[in-house]
């Protein structure tokens, strides 16, 4: 349940995927994702799986841990391939009463589900191998230069990382509050929807709570250290691209320019 | 019933790069009407093991019995009907109190609040309300001024003894509680300890209580568990594990100052009685101690001995 959501949760581990540095890592996952977008066939789509596994592979992480994160997704993967199965005019494969499954509605259905887990993968291993520090810290240096036109870069990369920081203790929270209300014979997960939204209430009054509480106690502690935005902040650990970065960032740009030239 | 736990192994987040094991073969048994200390530092498997007492937590393998009723393997979430209603069973009989009792508060009323319990038990509105007012009464609030006030406007001791009494009013017959006097100044802590003193001899509940400040819980159990990194390193009435004093502080534990006392006041001559962990009582064992040395003048003489300065 709680436990499988993966996405936002950082594992370290020692690998040449950990080390990159999170710009480049964040970088190349924006053009894999523009990328993915502008491949149409489903071979094409299918190919544009090998550098995600290739990737999970020199990552070091089990392969379950990556796709075990898709199981909340399955029911909106299977809607999506039943629609294009049937929706897509085309070929006629197979007819069932008023439905028609066409041969493009599959090859469609498969290309939209494939990008989908493939947009999935990306963007866990992103957060998989970065820890979130390095990670707001990367997007923080990637925004700077909209600095100039308003964008509050360092406000928006605090608050992207405190948000972070706080995923796993709220889920922490609410475990706890669910055993409390637990031993009191709460039931969470069984009745029809009404019900279980009342159920909810017992679950999110104290979890608000804690929440206001915790934002209170974080804000006064980061006051007391004189936290006063952005402006002159230095970095106990200035970001470095090596040479490894450079040249990745450069295969990556020209796989790209290439894709969109041959298109 | 006795709980009886054997060979309790428990691995959190199981099958993932993160795994720990939390639990190792743990072996416990707590009979009814027991008054049980659980010592242990941070990370040792206390909290862990509290859980398995009312299933909120299923061994990853061994079995914990309450009651007669097992549990064992599947966890408590992906339970079908019969075992999530073996648990609710489980849930009546063993109350926890967590650490923090009082964050879970969340009625508009104390009154709804401590109903909250026998409401989820189905029980009828006259049921209810019996149960409501026994367990106000049962943890000294009083329902007159208290039950139709905002749980969240109470003082930090009442907001606890609120949340107490949410957990006795569903009639537990054990009870178990996770640093019941955390964050409570000297005076709420040594009210609650006397109120479960008091639930424990008035009622005959079986009381096991989680902690690791050894003074408040070795004056109150009558035996004590010491976990260390998953394990029971330690067992026994209060006065037989403190013996043990070289192994006690090789667990990263501190024992209590009167213990400490007493024992170097054994160690320097004095003929005391070293199993004692009540302050009131330790002053009096010194009194009668310095009273009777003083009427056998010799005793300090023949032994160049202590005058009485023990430090500390």
């Amino acid at each position: 349940m709680l436990k499988d959501i993966t996405l936002g949760q950082y594992v370290h581990l020692e690998s040449p995927v950990h080390r990159l540095d999170p710009r480049t890592k964040v970088i190349i996952t924006l053009l894999y994702t523009v990328a993915l977008f502008l491949l149409s066939s489903l071979t094409s789509v299918s190919l544009a799986g090998v550098p995600i596994l290739a990737i999970i592979l020199l990552s070091k992480l089990p392969w379950h841990y990556i796709f075990r994160g898709l199981k909340p997704l399955w029911i909106f993967i299977v809607f999506t391939l039943v629609m294009h199965f049937l929706s897509t005019p085309g070929e006629v494969l197979y007819r069932l009463g008023p439905f028609e499954v066409t041969r493009e509605g599959v090859m469609q259905g498969l290309t939209v589900t494939l990008r989908l887990i493939w947009l999935y993968a990306g963007a866990t291993l992103l957060t998989l191998t970065t820890s979130p520090i390095a990670l707001t810290d990367g997007m923080e240096q990637l925004l700077t230069p909209a600095k100039r036109i308003g964008l509050p870069a360092h406000e928006f990369a605090m608050m992207t990382s405190i948000a972070l920081r706080f995923i796993p203790t709220l889920i922490e929270e609410t475990e706890k509050i669910m055993k409390a209300q637990s031993s009191r014979g709460a039931d969470f997960d069984s009745g029809n929807i009404l019900r279980r939204a009342k159920s909810m209430v017992p679950l999110m009054v104290p979890l608000l709570l804690s929440a206001f509480r915790r934002a209170d106690e974080l804000a006064m502690a980061m006051e007391s250290r004189c936290y006063r935005g952005g402006e002159g902040r230095t970095r106990f650990r200035p970001l470095m691209m090596r040479r490894s970065d450079y040249t990745l960032l450069v295969v990556a740009g020209l796989a790209f320019i290439l894709l969109v030239v041959w298109r | 019933m006795p709980i009886e736990i054997a060979k309790l192994n428990y691995v959190y987040k199981r099958d993932t790069p993160l795994a720990s094991q939390a639990l190792f073969n743990m072996d416990l048994q707590i009979a009814d009407g027991e008054l049980v200390g659980i010592i242990g530092r941070t990370g040792s498997g206390k909290s862990t093991l509290i859980q398995h007492l009312n299933g909120l937590l299923a061994p990853t393998s061994g079995t914990v019995i309450v009651d007669e009723i097992v549990v064992q393997g599947t966890s408590a979430g992906k339970a079908n009907r019969d075992v999530r209603s073996k648990f609710q069973i489980l849930r009546e009989r063993v109350g926890i109190v967590f650490q923090y009792p009082e964050h879970q508060l969340f009625e508009e009323t104390v009154y709804d609040d401590i109903a909250y319990g026998p409401r989820n038990l189905g029980l009828t509105a006259t049921e209810t309300k019996e149960r409501v007012l026994q367990a106000m009464d049962m943890v000294g609030i009083d329902a007159e001024k208290i039950a139709q006030r905002s749980p969240l406007h109470l003082s930090g001791g009442q907001k606890r003894r609120v949340a107490l009494a949410g957990v006795l009013a569903m009639r537990p017959r054990k009870l178990i509680l996770d640093e019941p006097t955390a964050g409570l100044d000297p005076r709420g802590r040594e009210q609650l300890l006397k109120l479960l003193q008091r639930l424990h001899r008035e009622w005959n509940l079986t009381i096991v209580m989680v902690s690791h400040h050894m003074d408040e819980v070795a004056r109150m159990a009558s035996r004590l568990v010491l976990l260390d990194r998953g394990k029971v390193a330690l067992q026994g009435r209060p006065e037989e594990v403190f013996v043990q004093t070289e192994k006690i502080a090789q667990l990263g534990m501190d024992i209590p100052f009167c213990v400490k006392l007493m024992h170097r006041l054994k160690e320097l001559g004095w003929p005391v009685n070293s199993g004692i962990f009540e302050n009131e009582a330790v002053v009096e064992e010194i009194l009668r101690v310095v009273q009777a040395s003083k009427d056998n003048e010799w005793v300090r003489h023949s032994r160049n001995g202590p005058e009485g300065r023990a430090s500390c």
